[in-house]
């Protein structure tokens, strides 16, 4: 069936911020829905509030608009733009949740929009547990036993039915949300009651435990004539009981015999017929029994979902590309398989290597936080790696983790006792638990034991085993011999582990390695296991044999660097400028590469570039890609500066190995990082830094506390994400620091001690240097005070609050660091005024994490010019080209230029202390936010209303508003809370702060504290948060009353969905969005529109 | 480690491995498989008698073997190559391993080999000639290991397909019986007979060397050619038979070979494939429906004829239908004859898309053509 051709203009729904369970998978289908769409000559209408994906670039979609994902404002932008079609497959449960609103308000009827790739039946067939239940027993499948509740009396019947364990699981959550596994009926009462808050429907299944099965899963797709392939088995080296976000995966599956892989496959195709998804993919788990082989069905996602993204990357099939395309109505056999150029879509991938994924964890970040690993999803991230066999791939995979090496295998042998220990703590699905597993067999636990404890499958165990003993022969042997070397990265040693396990240095492996000629190939994903020969531009090493799939190439290439696994402090903003910089040097004539090992990115779509390496980032991994570049062709040289911290950590030593690094150089990025260094480039710029010092010991810390004195902050010397940052206020807390910190300190990695500065305004820029000028990229506003991490903390763009002198004053220090440093490319910088005096706190001589978020804001494309910069370009030149606008930059933005707020998305509902309670949700100067939206309109209290309603934290503008603030804020919130009363809202207060408001004459009702007096029986406020009576929630905390009152009240708020405000600058901000919510209609713009609008203003100055 | 084997190639090449399942020497025709799961099927199916199979997927053996997977009684290849052998087994069926089974079935084997690069090599070349050579057989000089390989000479099909086929007759009986058919073997897997059988076919399998006389005799509804090894077009006893057949308006079935069989009986030719089609990944189109199917398939001839319908060019047994080709390289996957009750396809029918519930499978196709005679 050729394609439709009654569609002109399609509407496709992002999936919003990164969040836990639906992260920049969702960016990488987006972005390849959106080109398939543009190729076909569709109109193609996005809405995505996350500014940092690629899909949201103004050249993607005809009209983005940057808006909150939310029935209301899609119906808005429905009206506006008058779709034809609706595609609400591709963003993730966001769109999907979001369509199925928009249809049940009679919007795609209204509009005559048409809901393609899904239907509303089929989607609730796919989500609806009960409905699915049916599904499954019509395809002759078995599903777990279980039953529905909707309140907590019938789970308690059920219990009686089921039997403990059961797994407990919400309707319509996202990643899992809320489940968990309910081994007593305490357990059920804690996780049912949550659950039935968090589904949209009110509505808990409950079901048998499946506990240790094996679990997997298959990707699926179906076209308009009914052709239904499977293309890719994922196996989970963990067993069920882990969500699979969470486990170790591999693809394709391993241990299934074929009679079962064919069971599995046919029970996948009825499913897929029966629940009657249209067109396009979806994925259906599985658990099998290992005793009897016994299949239950576990679910059903009728849309591309992260696994896809996975599938995608693990067999070079790109289903989002597809599933767009028969959305369109091309059936399979119409689409042309890309990779080998010769045959077509309807095929299912073999794959001749094993892809593994890792998935990377942020538990650090949540000191409170048990680490357990249930069915609720904690991941924030993940890496994929593709080795020619199993143990290969698992070691490049947990070498791409990046996590400080501790995520790397350990061979140091246990004693019996430590064997012991590590057995029974195995019991229990933590991240340590490979690693235990792995150690207490190289100790002489048996297979018997290990699958006794963890139920993982006797393969994967023998292939730790086999791990174990490649890693004793390396340290047994006499020497290093080409076999040996060859044997052992033929199981995945990096010459650090190989060098770990003799006592050499890394480098000298690699010397005897390169001297012995033993060094790896770059094989190709092709989707057919070499059946037909194909130049699939993937590649992977291998140890097997010479032969190199490399095509040779004429053009200089140009080497990208991206930025890995996905983490808090790092995310899809890297992977953002490194495609950008894929785009502008492809533009300007040059072969890319992309290197990188995060198989959600959109850089790791093998379209992206001219050839993909997907690939661990260390410095081996890196080197030994490059030489293989030279092999076959010449190399312009490496950016290091567009994929965050990650590349930036290897510039060094790349340079150190010969490696040309484009933009600024190692040395310059020496002088940014180097605290000394950098102290002297403030010193001749003469600017100001806050007093600091650096100490290695408690004695050293204090001496330099007591100097500048209280509030400091303290940090490690070496940090990633505000990492183990403090803001301590007096000895104790600093002595406590030094005792709890999390390294041990040492000349090596000291202490730094920093004055805190109090009530500053934080301002961020991000600005481009090529030696002569500057270009300001843009300069943003914090809106929480100095001492809330700058990636927790929203911003505005251009600053609604500073003074054109401050302004002038950001720039010239800008300019003068950026010289000073000797910048080539892209600079971040965080000032921090306060007093008028502008203090320099940082400057990173890389790709921020805000690059997009101002490309998106002021229309500039600042990833794309800085690469341009890096190969030689100046921004004389790139403003004649257009690259750069001819005659404004971020610091000259004109009045009338639209307004950007960021909003950080904080995941503290995922994380639960030991005990069961959602962990605090403080915001500090570590950083704990996983993604970001932005907000944009002609005037700030809009454009944050926006940004407030995007991450899901919608004000009221009517209710009551609960009061509760330090001491240290009370002055500050009279005003506001008298301003609230006025605008009709009642306030509820307690203690200390309703005595304030009372004396100012602001009435609110009191409440009682907290308390387990038992002779204050009392309506606390946490009665009337969980009674659904308060609309917002005001709550600064006070130093030392962490773990009191705020914490409960702020816990309560977050699990239920109550926005909360925790700083007294954010408490301003959000009453003038309220205020602008009551008076303003909310008007949707589209970036193209803003973008129209800003160069008419700039046109009318003139 | 263990110790060293060796993979010669006809044309030179030689790629370095360890001993694997039996150590020796071994001479045959390089296959490729690509399947994921299932090496048991492709290690018992008698289509791959004779040949050096090379698995492309790295963990082979990973399951282990059972009985009810046997798609035959034998291993059939006469050598293996696999990159990474499983050390263990490791599902609820597996009843024993399988290096244990090919030494016992005195399956010559290579492990550790670049699988890939040999994929691609034997992919660009076509047909390959290789030995194996483990244990004292690898001391020999290259230049006498690769001379070994370049005498060989392919055995014939006539007797690849006495080989493999039955010697005598024996019945598997339906249930409830609606019919009874004569299976030619001539290498037939075991998921052909049980579908036969599960669709209420008594199925009596016959030796290959079974005549027209024999079948008339036996007093069948029908006659399926199964599938099996080698070139077709050497079998013309075989294709004889077909002919008898046609002539007496039986209701034929054939699979993969038996489908060739009756290709070259109506006057079409066979070919070698520039690129042989094995694999569990073979897309099929069927021109009726307008759907295609992933089929398994394990060929390297074809059969020559115009997608569409066409009069035979043995213009007594009348028109001739494509019913289905090949999404790859639009070879013939199924034949429908207009006059005589004969269908034929060149895939493994038993597990492929298509047949999960369409009503209207070859089996079906068949049953009615038994019963209607149309």
């Amino acid at each position: 069936m050729p394609k439709r051709t009654d569609l002109s203009s399609v509407l496709v729904i992002g999936s919003g911020p990164i969040v836990i369970g639906q992260a920049a998978e969702f960016d990488y289908s987006g972005t390849q829905a959106i080109r398939v769409l543009k190729e076909e000559g569709i109109r193609v209408v996005l809405v995505n509030s996350n500014p940092a994906t690629i899909m949201t670039d103004p050249e993607m979609a005809d009209a983005t608009y940057v808006e909150p994902i939310t029935a209301d404002v899609v119906e808005k932008i429905i009206a506006e733009e008058r779709p034809d079609a609706l595609l609400p497959t591709l963003g993730g449960q966001t769109a999907l949740n979001t369509a199925i609103q928009l249809d049940e308000r009679g919007v795609l009827e209204q509009y005559g929009v048409e809901l393609i790739g899904a239907n509303i039946a089929a989607i609730e067939l796919g989500e609806d547990r009960e409905e699915f239940k049916g599904v499954v027993e019509r395809c002759g499948a078995e599903s777990a036993r279980s039953v529905i509740v909707n309140t907590m009396d019938e789970a308690l019947e059920a219990a009686h039915e089921l039997g403990y364990p059961m797994v407990v699981r919400p309707s319509f959550t996202m990643g899992g949300l809320g489940s968990g596994m309910a081994y007593d009926e305490a357990d059920l009462h804690r996780i049912a009651g949550a659950g039935l808050q968090y589904s949209p429907t009110s509505e808990v299944l409950l079901e048998e435990s499946i506990l240790g099965w094996k679990e997997y899963e298959f990707e699926m797709m179906r076209d308009s004539a009914d052709n239904v392939i499977a293309l890719c088995s994922i196996e989970n080296f963990d067993p069920v009981g882990v969500h699979t976000g969470d486990a170790i995966t591999v693809a394709p599956a391993v241990t299934l015999t074929d009679r079962e892989y064919q069971k599995m496959r046919d029970i996948s195709i009825k499913i897929i017929r029966e629940v009657g998804v249209a067109t396009g993919g979806c994925n259906i788990q599985f658990a099998v029994n290992p005793a009897d082989g016994r299949i239950i069905v576990i679910e059903m996602n009728p849309r591309v979902s992260r696994s896809s993204a996975l599938a995608s990357k693990a067999t070079g099939y790109p289903i989002a590309k597809i599933a767009t395309k028969l959305s369109l109505g091309y059936t399979l056999d119409e689409i042309s398989n890309d990779v080998t150029g010769t045959t077509t879509a309807a095929f299912e991938p073999a794959l001749d290597y094993v892809a593994v994924k890792v998935p990377r964890f942020a538990f650090e970040k949540f000191p409170a936080a048990d680490a357990t690993l249930t069915t609720t999803m904690k991941a924030v991230g993940e890496v994929m790696s593709i080795g020619r066999n199993f143990a290969e791939a698992l070691q490049k995979a947990l070498r791409s983790l990046e996590q400080d090496n501790d995520a790397e295998l350990d061979f140091t042998v246990p004693d019996a006792a430590e064997v012991a220990e590590l057995l029974e703590s195995s019991k229990t699905a933590t991240t340590s638990r490979l690693g235990q597993v792995q150690r207490a067999l190289l100790g002489g636990a048996t297979p018997e034991q290990i699958f006794a404890t963890t139920q993982i499958d006797p393969w994967f165990i023998d292939q730790l085993m086999l791990i174990n003993e490649v890693a004793t022969e390396i340290r047994a042997a006499k020497e290093l011999t080409q076999d040996l070397l060859r044997y052992a990265k033929r199981h995945g040693f990096s010459d650090r582990q190989i060098g770990e396990l003799r006592h050499m240095d890394e480098a000298v492996v690699r010397g005897v390695r390169h001297a012995l000629g033993v060094r790896p190939v770059y094989k190709s994903v092709d989707t057919a296991a070499g059946e037909h020969i194909a130049q699939a531009p993937y590649h992977y090493s291998s140890y097997d044999g010479q032969e190199s799939e490399v095509a040779e190439h004429q053009r200089r290439t140009v080497v990208i660097l991206g930025s890995g696994p996905n983490r808090i402090g790092q995310g899809v903003e890297f992977d953002y400028s490194c495609v950008h910089a894929t785009m502008a040097m492809q533009q300007a004539g040059y072969d890319t590469v992309l290197v990188n090992c995060n198989p959600e990115t959109v850089s790791t779509d093998s379209d992206m570039s001219d050839r993909l390496y997907f690939e661990p980032l260390t410095l081996e991994d890196v080197l030994e890609i490059i030489h293989a570049e030279e092999q076959t062709g010449p190399v312009e040289g490496v950016f290091v500066q567009l994929g965050g911290q990650t590349p930036l950590k290897l510039a060094q030593d790349l340079a150190d190995a010969g490696v040309t690094i484009l933009g600024t150089s190692p040395e310059a990025i020496d002088l940014a990082e180097h605290r000394g260094l950098f102290a002297q480039v403030l010193q001749q710029a003469d600017l100001a830094a806050p007093k600091n010092g650096t100490a290695v010991s408690f004695e050293d810390a204090k001496t330099i506390a007591d100097e500048i004195g209280y509030p400091v902050l303290v940090r490690p010397s070496y940090v990633l994400g505000g990492r183990g940052m403090e803001i301590v206020y007096g000895e104790e807390q600093l002595s406590d620091y030094i005792t709890n910190a999390t390294a041990e300190i040492t000349a090596e990695h000291p202490v730094l001690v920093d004055r805190f500065l109090d009530d500053a305004i934080e301002i961020d820029v991000d600005a481009l240097y090529d030696g002569h000028e500057l270009f300001m990229g843009g300069i943003m506003e914090h809106i929480e005070e100095a001492g809330i991490h700058s990636g927790d903390s929203a911003c505005v763009l251009p600053p609604t609050t500073l003074a054109p002198d401050v302004l002038a004053r950001v720039r010239e220090a800008t300019e003068a660091i950026a010289k000073g440093v000797g910048v080539r490319g892209l600079i971040n910088i965080q000032f921090a005024l306060t007093a008028d005096i502008l203090y320099v706190i940082e400057a990173n001589p890389r790709a921020s994490r805000t690059v997009p978020f101002v490309s998106k804001a002021t229309g500039v494309a600042l990833a794309k010019a800085a690469a341009k910069i890096g190969v030689g370009s100046t921004i004389a030149e790139l403003r004649e080209t257009g690259g750069l606008p001819a005659t404004h930059d971020g610091w000259s933005l004109p009045l009338g230029a639209p307004i950007a707020v960021k909003e950080a998305v904080l995941p503290f509902t995922r994380f639960r202390t030991p005990e069961g309670r959602v962990v605090d949700s403080l915001l500090g100067p570590e950083m704990r936010s996983t993604g970001e939206v932005m907000g944009i309109d002609k005037y700030f209290d809009t454009a944050y209303a926006k940004s407030q309603d995007a991450v899901g934290g919608k004000l009221p503008t009517t209710g009551r508003v609960f009061i509760s603030v330090a001491n240290r804020d009370k002055r500050g919130i009279v005003a506001h809370a008298k301003r609230l009363t006025e605008l009709g809202f009642e306030l509820v207060s307690t203690g200390g702060t309703a005595d304030v408001l009372a004396r100012n004459g602001i009435s609110t009702e009191t409440v009682d504290k907290i308390t387990s007096d038992a002779d204050q029986p009392g309506e606390t406020i946490l009665d009337q948060l969980e009674d659904g009576r308060v609309d917002l929630v005001v709550n600064t905390p006070s130093g030392s009353e962490a773990r009191g009152d705020g914490y409960e009240i702020r816990a309560a708020a977050n699990s239920l969905g109550v926005p909360i405000v925790t700083t007294q600058a954010a408490f301003g901000t959000a009453l003038q969005a309220i205020q602008a919510q009551r008076d303003y209609s909310w008007d949707v713009t589209s970036l193209q529109e803003h973008d129209r609008r800003l160069a008419a203003v700039i046109e009318n100055q003139r | 480690m263990s110790t060293s084997a060796k993979l010669v190639l006809a044309d030179g090449t030689i790629y370095a491995g360890t001993t694997y399942a039996a150590t020796g020497s071994v001479l045959g025709q390089l296959v490729f498989d690509t399947s994921m799961t299932g090496y048991q099927h492709s290690l018992t199916n008698p289509s791959n008698a004779a040949t050096i199979m090379v698995f492309t997927f790295p963990h082979i053996g990973n399951v282990g073997v059972n009985t009810s997977d046997a798609e035959s009684e034998h291993y059939w290849p006469s050598g293996v190559v696999v990159r990474d052998p499983a050390r263990v087994r490791s599902n609820w069926q597996a009843e024993q391993g399988l290096d244990e089974v090919l030494t016992e079935a005195e399956v010559v084997g290579i492990a550790g080999v670049d699988t890939r690069a040999l994929t691609r090599h034997i992919a660009m070349m076509g047909q390959v000639t290789a030995g194996i050579f483990s244990g004292e057989a690898a001391a020999q000089s290259d230049a006498e290991l690769i001379a070994k390989v370049r005498d060989w000479t392919p055995p014939t099909a006539s007797s690849l397909v006495e080989t493999v086929s039955t010697s005598t007759t024996y019945v598997v009986k339906a249930e409830n019986p609606q019919a009874t058919v004569a299976l030619i073997d001539l290498g037939v897997r075991q998921a052909t007979i049980n579908q036969l059988v599960e669709r209420g076919n008594t199925v009596q399998v016959m030796p290959a060397a079974t005549t027209a006389a024999d079948i008339a005799v036996a007093g069948v509804d029908g006659v399926v050619l199964s599938s099996g090894p080698g070139n077709p077009a050497e079998l013309s006893d075989h294709i004889d038979l077909v002919k008898d057949l046609l002539n007496a308006k039986t209701p034929i079935l054939g699979i993969g070979l038996g489908h060739q069989l009756i290709g070259l009986a109506l006057g079409f030719e066979t070919y070698l494939l520039p690129q042989a089609q094995r694999g569990p990944n073979q897309p099929v189109y069927d021109v009726a429906s307008g759907q295609s199917a992933i089929t398994s398939q394990n060929h390297a001839y074809a059969l020559q004829a115009e997608l569409g319908t066409q009069i035979a060019p043995m213009a007594d047994y009348g028109e001739a239908t494509v019913t289905q080709y090949s999404l790859n390289d639009n070879s013939v996957e199924a034949l429908e004859l207009t006059d005589l009750p004969v269908v034929t396809v060149q895939y493994y029918p038993e597990n492929s898309a298509l047949e999960v519930d369409e009503p209207h499978t070859v089996f079906d196709r068949f049953a009615t053509l038994m019963a209607t005679g149309e």
